[in-house]
Order: structure tokens, then C-alpha cells, then sequence
């Protein structure tokens, strides 16, 4: 019976399959499950917040050069959608697949530490990303694209120049225990309070990386305070939910939108003028820099400041310790996407 | 007559609605306009037609979480292909190609329901992991922004338009129709077909409903199919409304989902759940998430506060069921 019934599925499955996707079969992901490598051949797994996001799939891209270039094993793997608990899942099979090092981009920094800590106690090179708040012990290093505060205070000075240093305004993150989306945010505000007097900030809101979260959300902003003048956006799709309100309800120039964002997500609501400017870093140079540290690591060199970790963006590091402890390493690797610039950076 | 009416659990959750609207317009006038309800609607056109295509699963006793995952597969797979084949037509195709595939997705899950005499929620949850999956694995893992010619300007299609002074032109979207005909679908379906009677039959008893000479299994095969098929309409008009396909649509939702049915008035266990309730229930979510922004409180407080409205809301019926029963018992000893 059991044996039936499993079989049965499978062959569904399989019709079903091939009946819907045969025309639009598209070669499997690269991140092939990671089998034990050869013998001698470093294998890197990094684990993001989930694999369904164009961003994570240009780090992707980073990852797999490096892979190249160093003559590594090196994988992408992450949820399907954000969720730390399954993250968590995927770095515990990492450990045991005895992997040599992860790059890890936590969606909840707290709920991520200990998974780390575990898979530095099975001797792994346990690198972060966008995890900046992580406790002394759960990563070796943190490499950041830039400075959070200072990315956040660029951010509030290209949303103030185009309110006039005035006005409400509110800001999004993508969660609340999102260590770099609340600093960015949180510096952002600091930095209006010290130096844009008549900036009024109103609240900040949690996307949940959901475009539609931000869309509602940004709706019913527009009704409660009808006068904002000014949106900043910390996650991909923030900027473009916030955006897409806006240009329905024909506001796009009496308000600015600004924040963390790219081409393939807010490229045509740049055009329209609706999303300003969309600030990021290269997610796939990030990946690339966060494997190098891990291979300097491994092959016992030391990180120090200064150094050029040969990434486009990271030629002179900052090392510094994050509040929690852990050592972070700083590239100075954003750049600012408009409709005039944004072919340049196609992901 | 009326008495009844007002004793009806659809009319405490509508009197509930509307002192939360009163509450939150109090607070912020601006939640009292046209403009208000037209997005409230637009958010929830959606979740109405997944949770009709629920709505009858569950009143024959079987908790679904899969359809979301159909929603995903049908509409990203279907607008991956077109986009492969370079169609630039409008949105009908996209409602058909997503249709058939929802159809057989219901088919198949009310296959391995019936022939094997599964339950239903340990085969939706295998199903609801295998279509987000097939969808990663196989068409693609990224957000589709890329929308065919004749389908951009969808999600400005207005029934009527307001002008609303916040948040500029807005209006009563054309896709309301569909929910408003599937409303009225399922509302047929439930209350004057055999098929209907029968589905109020096995949740209340699936013995008894065997012995009554209902036909079962082909009952359970329509509520599947139409659960497929609606989640397929869902997650196109989703992917036209937002202006993107994503693949992994809906994969928190499933459990607002079925709250706003539960709240309607559903029971989880069958038997029991109308269409009035559900659009109700539907409505209430969406109100209670857009009052914590209008009303200003902070976003910290938001999932505590939806977690204790939805405690202190599902348990009302639970409190009027054991009432009724205290009093019957009394009844029945006198």
C-alpha cells in the first residue's frame, strides 16, 4: 500500500512537472546540493536570508566567481523565504557536511548566533555579513560593504537635499531585529536631529521584505499624514511598494523616496521619478569579499586595516570592533543608482 | 426573523468590524472615505477568493495550507512560460493557463486525499512545501518585474474611481468582479446544490454522510478542484495588482488566510462556515492590520496586538457553543 501510494505521487509529481514547466525548464540552480568534496578542495557555503531575492542571487554571482578564481567549492544556499529558524536549519547541515567555511547573512542577527558559535566550535571559518550587532564569539569576522552609521547618515542627506532639510518624514525596515537596516535608520534620524532641524520624523515601519507590506503600509501613511514629505527604505523593496503608492496617488514630486535598493527591483519607478535615488552596495563584490576574508583565514593570514582585500570597494579596510564584540571589517562599497545611472548596474 | 439574524455569529463579527472602523476613524478622521474602503477592498480582493476557494474544503472538515502554494506555482509558472513564448497580450490567457494548472493541482491533491484516505492537512503540507519548491527548483527563484504589453495598466482598471484628497486618484478595482462572482459561486454551490448539502454533510459526520448516500469522494474532488482553480485566479490577480510574479507569492500568508475564515465563523473541525462570514472575516484582518498604522501605534506592538484581538476573537464562538451547550444541558435535566 505504502509502496503504491509513493509511487503513484512520484509519477504525478513528475507528470505534473512536465506538463507545466517543460517549455520554461530552465537549467537547475547552480547551488547543486553540496556533496563531500575531493579530497583538498576547500568547499565555502554562503547562507542568506533567502534565496528568492534577486539581491541574494547577484551575491550569488560573487560567490561563484570567487569560487572560480580561488579554485574553491563555493555555494549559495538560504530559505526560501525569510525565516531564521530554517536558516538556522541550513547552517546546522552545514556543519555536519563539514563544511570549511560559511559566509553568513543572518535575517535575525540574535537568532542566528548560536548556530554560528556552534559551527565555529566544529572548526569552521565563520564569516557575517549585514551582521555587524553579532556577540563576541559567534563569527571570526564581519564584513560590511560600508560603515552602517555612514551609509545611513549619505542616506539622510540625499533625502534631505531633495525635501529642502524639511518636512515629516518616515522610514522602513525590513524588520525590526534587522541589526543593518536599524542602524542605517537609526543614524539616518540622528543625523537629521543634529543637523536638519525641521525634519520631523514621524515612525519607523516594518516592511517584513514584503513590497506589499510597504504599499499598504505607505498608503495608509499618506492618509494619516497627508504633508510627508520624505521615505527612506532599508530593504530591496521597500523604496518600491513605498514608490508604487506614491506614483498611484501622483505625488511623486512632492515626495522623495530614497533607500537601499536596485535596478531590477525599483528600475522602472526610477524612471518615473516615484523612487529618487536607490543607494546599495554590489551584493555580488560583498559575497566575493566575505569568501576572501574566509580564504585569508583559512590560509592563516592576518586581517588587518588597511589591507586590500583585492574587491573592487574593499582596496583599504577599515577594522574595527562592532558593539557586541565580534571584529568587523568596512569596504567603502556603495553606490548611488538613479535613472540616470542605473544601466550601469543591470542586477 | 430579525432576532436570528442578530444572534448570528456573522452579525457579531460585522458589529465588531464596525466599532473597530469607528474606533480608528475617531482617531484619524481620514480612515472614513471612500478612498479607505476602495484600498481596503483592493488588499483584501485576494484573500476573499483564496479564502471562497477554501471555505467549502474546510466546512467538510479539511484544513488546507497548500492553496497558497498552488497560488505561486500556477501564477510564476504561467507567467514565466508566457514571458518565454514573448506574449503580449492582455490578462485572460494568464487566468486560463493558471486556471487549468489549479485545476489539476486540486485534482491531484483530491486524489491522494480520497484514494488513499489521507488527511487533508498532512497532504496540503507536503503539497504546499513541493509547489514552492517546484517553483524555486524549477522555473526560477526571483521576482519577475517584466509584465507583458497588454497587461501593464491592470492595476489601475477602476470600476469607479475617488478622488481622494491623501493619496490622489484611487479606486474600486475591476478585479472585485471576480470576487464578487465567486462569492456568489460558492454561496450557490453551498447552499442549493446536492454537492453543498453534501460538503455541511461529511464535516458533520463523514459516516453519516457516507450512509446518506452522498457520493464522497467526487464531493471532495470538486472541493479540491475548486480550491485549485481559485488560488490560481488569486495569485494572477495578485502578480497584476502588484505588478511583479514572485515565486514564492503568499508563503507567509496561510495562516491570516485561514484566521479570517476561522473568524468568520468556520469551524475547523467542518460542519460548519458561510460565505458572508468568510468575506467578513476577511475584511477584519485587513482592518485590524491598517487600524495599528492609521491609529499610530507603534509597529513594535503591531503582532501582539493582531495576536490578542485574534485570541479574544476565535474564542466567541467557542464561548457561545459552550453557553449553548450549559443551556441545553440545563434544559434537557429540567
Amino acid at each position: 500500500m505504502k509502496k503504491s501510494v509513493f509511487m503513484v505521487l512520484s509519477v504525478l509529481v513528475i507528470a505534473a512537472m512536465l506538463a507545466s514547466c517543460a517549455p520554461a525548464a530552465t537549467p537547475a540552480p547552480a547551488t547543486q546540493a553540496p556533496t563531500k568534496a575531493p579530497e583538498k578542495q576547500l568547499v565555502f557555503a554562503a547562507v542568506v536570508k533567502s534565496i528568492a531575492f534577486n539581491w541574494f542571487k547577484r551575491l550569488e554571482e560573487g560567490v561563484l566567481q570567487f569560487g572560480k578564481d580561488y579554485g574553491v567549492k563555493a555555494f549559495m544556499e538560504g530559505p526560501s523565504q525569510v525565516d531564521s529558524a530554517q536558516q538556522v536549519a541550513i547552517i546546522e547541515n552545514l556543519i555536519a557536511q563539514g563544511v570549511d567555511a560559511i559566509c553568513n547573512v543572518p535575517y535575525g542577527v540574535p537568532e542566528n548566533e548560536p548556530a554560528q558559535k556552534k559551527a565555529m566550535d566544529a572548526g569552521i571559518i565563520v564569516i557575517g555579513h549585514e551582521a555587524a550587532t553579532a556577540k563576541e564569539g559567534t563569527l571570526h569576522y564581519d564584513v560590511e560593504a560600508f560603515d552602517n552609521c555612514a551609509y545611513g547618515e549619505e542616506m539622510m542627506k540625499e533625502l534631505a537635499k531633495r525635501t529642502g532639510e524639511e518636512g515629516k518624514y518616515i522610514q522602513f525596515v525590513g524588520s525590526l531585529t534587522n541589526a543593518s537596516h536599524n542602524e542605517w535608520q537609526d543614524c539616518a534620524k540622528a543625523y537629521a536631529e543634529k543637523n536638519y532641524p525641521k525634519m520631523q520624523f514621524i515612525a519607523k515601519y516594518e516592511s517584513k521584505e514584503d513590497m506589499e507590506v510597504a504599499y499598504n503600509t505607505m498608503k495608509d501613511v499618506l492618509r494619516t499624514h497627508p504633508d510627508i514629505k520624505g521615505v527612506l527604505g532599508s530593504a530591496a523593496g521597500d523604496v518600491v511598494g513605498a514608490g508604487r503608492a506614491i506614483e498611484e496617488a501622483g505625488l511623486q514630486d512632492k515626495i522623495a523616496v530614497v533607500g537601499t535598493s536596485i535596478t531590477s527591483y525599483a528600475g522602472e519607478l526610477l524612471k518615473t521619478g516615484a523612487v529618487d535615488l536607490a543607494m546599495a552596495w554590489d551584493p555580488a563584490t560583498a559575497g566575493y569579499a566575505c569568501m576572501v576574508v574566509a580564504y585569508k583565514l583559512i590560509k592563516g593570514e592576518k586581517i588587518t586595516d588597511g589591507m586590500d582585500l583585492g574587491v573592487p570597494g574593499y582596496e583599504k579596510i577599515i577594522l574595527r570592533k562592532g558593539v557586541n564584540g565580534v571584529p568587523v571589517i568596512y569596504g567603502s562599497a556603495w553606490i548611488k543608482i538613479d535613472a540616470s545611472n542605473m544601466d550601469k548596474y543591470p542586477f | 426573523m430579525l432576532k436570528k439574524a442578530i444572534r448570528t455569529h456573522e452579525f457579531i463579527i460585522f458589529l465588531i468590524l464596525v466599532a473597530l472602523s469607528l474606533v480608528v476613524g475617531i482617531i484619524n478622521p481620514a480612515f472614513f472615505s471612500v478612498s479607505t474602503l476602495f484600498d481596503t477592498l483592493r488588499a483584501s480582493i485576494v484573500y476573499f477568493i483564496m479564502s471562497f476557494g477554501v471555505l467549502p474544503l474546510m466546512i467538510a472538515g479539511g484544513v488546507d495550507i497548500s492553496f497558497v502554494a498552488i497560488a505561486a506555482m500556477t501564477s510564476y509558472t504561467t507567467h514565466m512560460f508566457l514571458l518565454k513564448l514573448g506574449y503580449e497580450g492582455g490578462t485572460l490567457l494568464y487566468f486560463f493557463i493558471a486556471g487549468a494548472m489549479g485545476l489539476l493541482a486540486g485534482l491531484l491533491m483530491g486524489f491522494l486525499v480520497t484514494r488513499f484516505n489521507l488527511p487533508v492537512f498532512n497532504v496540503s503540507l507536503a503539497l504546499y512545501t513541493m509547489w514552492y519548491g517546484f517553483n524555486l527548483f524549477f522555473i526560477g527563484a526571483t521576482a519577475n518585474f517584466d509584465l507583458p504589453q497588454g497587461t501593464v495598466g491592470y492595476y489601475a482598471r477602476f470600476l469607479v474611481t475617488a478622488k481622494d484628497p491623501y493619496v490622489g486618484q484611487t479606486g474600486l478595482h475591476v478585479s472585485i468582479i471576480y470576487a464578487v462572482v465567486v462569492g456568489v459561486f460558492v454561496w450557490w454551490l453551498l447552499k442549493y446544490t446536492i454537492i453543498g448539502r453534501g460538503l455541511f454533510a461529511i464535516g458533520g459526520n463523514k459516516e453519516v454522510a457516507i450512509r446518506s448516500g452522498f457520493n464522497v469522494n467526487f464531493i471532495w474532488m470538486v472541493a479540491f478542484a475548486l480550491m485549485g482553480v481559485l488560488s490560481a485566479i488569486a495569485g494572477v490577480t495578485q502578480g497584476f495588482l502588484s505588478r511583479y510574479f514572485n515565486p514564492v507569492l503568499f508563503i507567509t500568508q496561510p495562516l491570516d488566510v485561514l484566521a479570517g475564515i476561522i473568524l468568520g465563523g468556520a469551524s475547523i473541525t467542518g460542519g460548519r462556515g458561510t460565505v458572508i462570514g468568510t468575506a467578513l472575516g476577511v475584511l477584519l484582518i485587513q482592518i485590524i492590520n491598517r487600524a495599528l498604522i492609521l491609529t499610530g501605534i507603534p509597529v513594535q506592538w503591531q503582532k501582539l496586538v493582531v495576536g490578542i484581538i485574534l485570541v479574544v476573537f476565535t474564542s466567541i464562538p467557542a464561548i457561545r457553543a459552550q453557553r449553548a451547550r450549559r443551556l441545553r444541558r440545563t434544559t434537557e435535566a429540567a
